[in-house]
Parts: structure tokens; C-alpha cells; sequence
């Protein structure tokens, strides 16, 4: 490197531009999610479709986790009276699944939200 | 006179599609440039040599600031909760990464450089002052220098987190990622992590999930590393800040940065080295300026909370700390305040905002730079 230069070389970019196609879903604080796992892939596609299962996560992700030998459904709220679990893809045709693991969403962004709405 | 000089330009007349196609589509506010190149300023290699020294002085002092607090175990003055004093100072312990940060100076270009504040968290106008700058550099003022390390050292720093981390794990990025200046920070990070050679994905605040064990992407995935443009004060008041003390996420910025953004870190900084020529006096205690002085929130951003205290004006006592009066220089009507950016624990660089107001805010217009 040039001692004298003060700027970088090159300022080169790759993923940008494509940023605001980003779309924010709604997401009520503290909402429950549950996906359904299924032991094979036909099961998961007869509760719901191709496109909506998802196969046995390996570890060049973040790590498979406790089910990582599982085919998945998508994410549906786990309390059906709510409003929003009228749109979700719901808890499977046929009731195929092998079992299924929840998460909780929603608990992050509050302050965040609160805040760029009054700002 | 003053040494650093403003000038007035004709901008681009394409100015706008030019930023857009580098990511920044968040130029205009309300009707008025948020990037503005109608001006610029020029400052001597000397000048830089003293904003770069005066960068790595300060952030010398605030990490010796940071392991004091860290030793002495009481975090009470910054008004963090103390259920977290234990799992900050592992962190610090631990060496977790920060990448980058960026102090707010005010420096004319004869006085030494005054810190006003560490934006050591949350650092914005990143990709202004990384990118577009640099590349208004390139058309505008050919062949000329610009103090602007911030996008090759960025790349550096990832390098390094991916030595200490699986190469195979993905980086995920958050924010209020429906705020296009929030999405366009966090989406340059992820940039330049990928040319560092790692996986990145974006995914807002809200989508974070919790399972039970670890913090997961929509898919249900564990996130092991998350960068975040999120204040750890809102992430400490939040439904999930509990599972941040027994998950496995790895933080950047880490948890020790929160007492380096926070504005307690002036009066402690001061105490520690009165006098400093780089310091202002700053005080728990608002009785220790008899004349006007600046009145700023622990937890302030974005010039919220701050505001200049009359003589005899008390002003709040909830959370608040106080801090000698320091105008900003002013050039054509303008305050100038210089970001100096501190990447990979080293002076990387400065943006320029500007206002017809003292206090820089979030409408503040970022204005390039060159070296003349």
C-alpha cells in the first residue's frame, strides 16, 4: 500500500441495490410460531405443497439444531383465533407430521418501532 | 481565519441516480438533500494527520475507560440494568469484536479536535461517508485524496471475525430494516462481510425468533453471529432481552461496546484524564458549569436529548449528564461536526455533517471531502 494514500483502493460493491426490495411482514410481540417436521418429504407435501417444504437443514447454515434430520412445513401461528392466522399456511392438510418446534417472535423491535413512529 | 475551508460546487446534475446506484436511495428528506454535494470541504494533509491522531488517542482512552469500568464492576452511572454487568464484562473479557464506531468532533482546523461523543454502537452515515463520497471523489475532485480507509479496512475486520468464527456460518444483519437508512447501513455491511468471504442474510428486528435455546432466522435456523444496527439500551429493555444472557449469538457490535455509545462515558472520561487537550470537561453533576453548558441524555442518538443549557438554566436531572459548551465551527452559515470513523480499531477516516442549527440531528446534510 502506498504510505501516503488516505483513501481505499477500490470501492467495489455486490449486494447492494437490491436492499429495498425488502419486505417488512407483520409481526405481533411475542407471537408463538410452530413449523411442522415431517420424516419424509412426501408427508410434509401432502399436508402442504413442494414449495412449501423445506429439506433437512445441514450445517453450512447456522447448524441443524435438534431436528436437523427433518423435512419442514412453513411457519404458522400457533394460536389459530388470530387475526393474522387466517393468511398463514395453517397446520397441515392431513395432519402428517412427526411432531413440531415452535419459536417466539416479535420479542426484539419495540423500542426501535416506537421510536421512528413518533420520530 | 480558518484553516479548513468550504466550497461551493454545482452538484451532478444526475447526482441522484449516481447515489442510487450505489445503494443509497435515502438522499432526499422532506423535500431537501440529505447528501449534499453543492459544497465540500477541503482540508490539509496536516489537518488529517491531526484528526487521525486525535481519533486513536480517543479510542485509546475509551477501551483503558472501558476495562476500568469493566475491573471495577459497577455499571450503575451508565443506567444499565445490572442484571447485564456480568454478561458485559465476559464480553469484554472474551475480546468480542467491534468493528467500527465513529466519534463526533469538533475541530476548525487550528484548536485541537474536541470529542463531543463516541458513537461506538450504532454508528450511521456509513455508506455516505465509505462510499459515496468516495466515489463523488472519483468524478468531481480526480486525482485528489480524500481521508477515507472505512470500505478496505471494513473488509479487514470481517477477515478477521471469520478467523475466529466457523467459515461455514451464515452473518446475519438486523435492523428496522423497513427504514432505508437503516437498510442501507446494514445492507453495506453485509457487502462488504460477503467480500470478505463470508455468508451474510438480512433479516429485520422483529423477524428474530427465539426457540427456546437460541436466537433463529425465519427458517428456524440459530443465528451464531448477528450484526446489528439496533442500540443495545433498546435491546436491553425489550420482551427478549433475558435470552441474551444464556444464548449462544454472537453480538457485533459486542456487548461492551454499550458503555463506550453511552453518554456516561464523558464525565467518566473525564475523570479519568482531566485536561485532556482532546476532552471536554463533562460531569455527573450539572452544578459543576456556573455558565451555559450542554445538557445530554445517557441514551440520547441523533442529537435527541441534547440541548444547550442558559447560565443559571438547571435543566433535567433524570439520566442526563453535562458537558462543557464547545460550539461547532460554523462555515457559510453552516455548524460542521466531523465523524471520525474507527475501524478495526483504528482512525479509518471522516464524513462531514452540517446544519444551520448548533445541534446536529438526523436531517443533518452530509457534505464530501477532499485533501487539498
Amino acid at each position: 500500500m502506498d504510505p501516503d494514500r488516505r483513501r481505499s483502493l477500490m470501492v467495489n460493491l455486490s449486494v447492494l441495490g437490491i436492499a429495498s426490495a425488502i419486505a417488512i411482514p407483520y409481526l405481533p410481540a411475542g407471537a408463538e410460531f410452530r413449523r411442522n417436521l415431517y420424516r419424509d418429504r412426501e408427508s410434509c407435501i401432502r399436508d402442504y405443497s413442494a414449495d412449501q417444504c423445506e429439506g433437512p437443514q445441514n450445517s453450512a447454515g447456522s447448524g441443524g439444531g435438534a431436528h436437523g434430520g427433518s423435512w419442514r412445513g412453513p411457519r404458522y401461528y400457533s394460536d389459530r383465533s388470530l387475526p393474522e392466522a387466517r393468511s398463514d399456511p395453517g397446520v397441515g392438510r392431513f395432519g402428517l407430521s412427526s411432531g413440531n418446534e415452535t419459536s417466539i417472535r416479535g420479542g426484539f423491535g419495540r423500542v426501535g418501532r416506537a421510536l421512528r413512529a413518533v420520530g | 481565519m480558518k484553516a479548513v475551508q468550504r466550497e461551493r460546487l454545482a452538484p451532478r446534475g444526475d447526482w441522484q441516480a449516481k447515489v442510487e446506484r450505489l445503494g443509497m436511495d435515502f438522499h432526499t428528506f422532506g423535500g431537501q438533500p440529505y447528501w449534499c454535494e453543492a459544497a465540500c470541504y477541503a482540508f490539509t494533509p496536516a489537518e488529517i494527520d491531526v484528526i487521525e491522531a486525535a481519533t486513536d488517542e480517543l479510542h485509546a482512552l475509551c477501551l483503558e475507560a472501558v476495562e476500568r469500568l469493566i475491573n471495577g464492576g459497577d455499571l450503575e452511572r451508565l443506567a444499565i440494568p445490572e442484571t447485564f454487568w456480568h454478561w458485559i464484562a465476559e464480553s469484554w473479557r472474551r475480546h468480542d469484536p467491534g468493528l467500527f464506531g465513529r466519534f463526533d468532533l469538533a475541530y476548525d482546523g487550528s484548536a485541537p479536535p474536541k470529542m463531543l461523543e463516541y458513537n461506538a454502537d450504532t454508528p450511521t452515515a456509513l455508506l455516505e461517508a465509505a462510499v459515496i463520497q468516495w466515489h463523488w471523489l472519483e468524478e468531481v475532485r480526480p486525482g485528489r485524496d480524500q481521508f477515507n480507509l472505512i470500505h478496505e479496512r471494513l473488509i479487514d475486520d470481517w477477515k478477521a471475525v471469520k478467523a475466529r468464527i466457523n467459515p461455514a456460518w451464515r452473518v446475519y444483519f438486523t435492523g428496522v430494516l423497513d427504514e432505508p437508512e437503516d437498510l442501507g447501513t446494514v445492507e453495506y455491511m453485509r457487502d462488504v462481510c460477503e467480500q470478505a468471504g463470508l455468508a451474510g442474510q438480512s433479516l429485520d428486528i422483529a423477524e428474530i425468533g427465539w426457540d427456546g435455546k437460541d436466537f433463529t432466522d425465519l427458517a428456524g435456523r440459530p443465528i451464531r453471529v448477528l450484526f446489528k444496527l439496533y442500540p443495545w439500551e433498546w435491546l436491553l429493555s425489550e420482551d427478549f432481552a433475558p435470552h441474551l444472557l444464556v444464548g449462544r449469538t454472537a453480538f457485533i457490535e459486542a456487548p461492551w461496546k454499550m458503555l463506550l455509545s453511552n453518554k456516561a462515558i464523558l464525565p467518566i472520561l473525564w475523570e479519568m484524564f482531566p485536561g485532556h487537550p482532546n476532552l471536554l470537561p463533562a460531569s455527573f453533576r450539572r452544578s459543576d458549569f456556573s455558565g451555559p453548558c450542554v445538557q445530554k441524555s445517557v441514551h440520547g442518538r441523533e442529537g435527541d436529548g441534547v440541548c444547550l443549557l442558559a447560565a443559571g438554566d438547571a435543566g433535567s436531572a433524570a439520566q442526563c449528564i453535562w458537558q462543557a459548551l464547545c460550539p461547532l465551527p460554523v462555515f457559510d452559515d453552516q455548524y460542521a461536526i466531523i465523524g471520525s470513523w474507527v475501524v478495526g480499531n483504528k482512525a479509518a477516516g471522516i464524513g462531514i455533517r452540517e446544519d444551520p442549527q448548533p445541534i446536529t440531528g438526523n436531517s443533518s446534510v452530509f457534505v464530501p471531502h477532499y485533501l487539498s
